[in-house]
């Protein structure tokens, strides 16, 4: 059985302690898997319903634009390379005037019918969706990484030009899409700002790059009353003061190994936000015995809960972690009061 | 000939600022600095300074760009001196992202970091398949080939790498570095690496340990 009340009460952090469980989604290759050891269809949504999973994320999805173009388009008029790191279309611009014929998406091309068909099905979950507003990602895209972050020196001006210009965009999308219904308690964003070690940028660059759209993001969250979750991988101890005076509500995904990120670090902001995550994927699920898996989850609960969603540190769950440690680690979550 | 330049050359390279290497590296050679000179107690120490501070976590990846753009914008501008001069590399590097694995940012800041600690480094690029890797060495004769993997599923490529080394007769030949998010000095130990480090600031100084075994 789900808990959706239980999970509304951490997201709002007055929870009195009930276990509540999300899974992140299982990858492609993963499904199969599980599918395969536990005699269930293979489905995600099978996976999830064994589990008992409190919690959906529902992407949103319906971009249609009339010529067939993708959302966004960091290859444009150009061969891109497949490398993450690759230049985009924005590579050589100095202004934004030179963008001018960069088909810029428009809101108006989602219809958000089947997002909010698949919300109303899970009804008795808490369920995050919304875009997933993935800012700095699509900066890189279109700069190629290594340009966006080079020309924060060589050309600040049309770097923030551009991503206001996204967060323009951004924000455009989450009014039309709460401008319908069903579509869940959670607007759920996904910038990802850390490395193994620490930020991408400086907590200054940040602060002058990226928190102020980071902030417009969340308002609009809000002004469409949602609860706001930021996923961001990687080491972000040092801004996370700023997102909370931001407005983030819920902190995904606690990349436990990443430093400054484990438990104990985080337990200090306990009582200013709720956490979603924090059982560490990058090794521990993948090595660790069940037994192992549910007294971690019962250590990381007693720090950080009782305002927490046990999840997997990374939402998406790789083919390499055992059935049985997901098992372990939603029984385990289930069982904490 | 005042040493004043080689650290305004060090400064300069330490905050990105390729033109001002460009009106160094004329001043140098115009005072009868050695391109030498010029190389490596000014633009390499410079990047070596950067690198101690990025490993420090007191300068990030943008800082480490820009500096590296500059060192690269000195370095060629010494390019022919240096011929001439008979400088040669302090080691030869051959650098990939393994199979499956598309993430370049860290394998790219590695080999910023090498280059700028007097390396030739050869980059195989991303989703690198281990015979890529074999042919390499056969070609370039590296010291050291240094295996990036972000992924807990694409970082037992770097163990299929080392065996398609042993395989083909090469591994007594190089040693091999590995790094990335997931990785370890345990699994390195695990699987046969000869080097694990954290950042790219000890991988240079690693590659520079190896070679100077």
């Amino acid at each position: 059985m789900s808990n959706k009340q239980a999970a509304l009460d951490v997201i709002h952090r007055r929870s009195t302690g009930a276990g509540v469980f999300w899974s992140g989604r299982p990858a492609h290759d993963t499904i199969p898997l599980y599918a395969k050891e536990w005699g269930i269809a293979p489905t995600a949504e099978a996976i999830y319903e064994t589990l008992q999973d409190d919690c959906r994320y529902i992407p949103i999805g319906g971009y249609r634009h009339p010529e067939g173009l993708a959302e966004w388009n960091p290859g444009w008029g150009m061969e891109r390379n497949r490398s993450l790191g690759a230049a985009g279309c924005f590579a050589e611009a100095e202004t934004m005037a030179e963008l001018g014929n960069y088909p810029w998406p428009d809101a108006a091309y989602y219809d958000f019918s089947e997002t909010y068909a698949a919300i109303a099905r899970q009804s008795d979950k808490l369920v995050f969706s919304g875009p997933w507003c993935t800012l700095l990602t699509t900066l890189t895209n279109h700069f190629g990484m290594q340009n966006y972050f080079m020309m924060l020196y060589d050309n600040p001006a049309l770097i923030e030009a551009v991503t206001e210009r996204f967060t323009d965009y951004y924000v455009s999308v989450i009014h039309k899409f709460y401008s319908g219904a069903p579509t869940g308690e959670v607007l759920f964003i996904g910038i990802d700002l850390g490395t193994q070690r620490d930020l991408f940028l400086s907590a200054e660059q940040f602060r002058r790059f990226l928190l102020p759209s980071i902030r417009r993001l969340i308002a609009a969250g809000k002004q469409c009353g949602k609860q706001v979750m930021m996923h961001s991988c990687g080491s972000i101890y040092r801004i996370i003061p700023d997102l909370i005076d931001a407005g983030v509500d819920i902190l995904h995904p606690l990349q436990a190994q990443a430093a400054g990120m484990a438990a104990a670090e985080l337990a200090q902001y306990k009582n200013d936000i709720a956490f979603c995550g924090g059982i560490d994927a990058q090794s521990f699920i993948v090595n660790a015995t069940p037994a192992q898996v549910a007294d971690e989850v019962q250590r990381v609960y007693g720090l950080l809960g009782p305002n927490i969603i046990i999840s997997p540190s990374h939402e998406e769950v790789l083919p390499n972690v055992p059935a049985a440690n997901m098992l372990a680690m939603a029984s385990a979550a289930k069982a904490l009061r | 000939m005042s040493t004043e330049i080689l650290a305004n050359l060090s400064l300069a390279v330490q905050k990105g600022r390729a033109k001002d290497v460009e009106a160094l590296i004329a001043q140098g050679l115009a005072e009868d600095f050695t391109a030498q000179q010029l190389l490596e107690d000014g633009l390499l120490t410079g990047m070596n300074l950067l690198g101690v501070r990025f490993k420090n976590n007191e300068v990030f990846v943008p800082e480490v760009l820009i500096a590296a753009r500059a060192l690269n914008k000195g370095t060629l501008l010494l390019k022919t001196q240096l011929v001439e001069e008979g400088v040669k590399p302090i080691g030869t590097v051959v650098i990939g992202t393994v199979q499956g694995d598309l993430h370049d940012i860290g394998k790219n800041l590695v080999r910023m970091m090498l280059e700028g600690s007097g390396f030739q480094v050869i980059d195989l690029g991303v989703d690198v398949a281990p015979e890529t890797f074999v042919e390499a060495v056969r070609e370039h004769k590296p010291q050291i080939v240094a295996l990036s993997a972000l992924l807990t599923t694409t970082m037992g490529s770097q163990r299929g790498v080392i065996e398609a080394l042993e395989g083909a007769g090469l591994r007594g030949t190089v040693k091999v570095m590995i790094g990335g998010a997931p990785i370890t000095e345990a699994y390195a130990n695990e699987i046969g690496a000869d080097a694990y480090t954290a950042d790219a600031a000890s991988a240079a100084q690693m590659a520079k340990s190896l070679v100077a075994a």
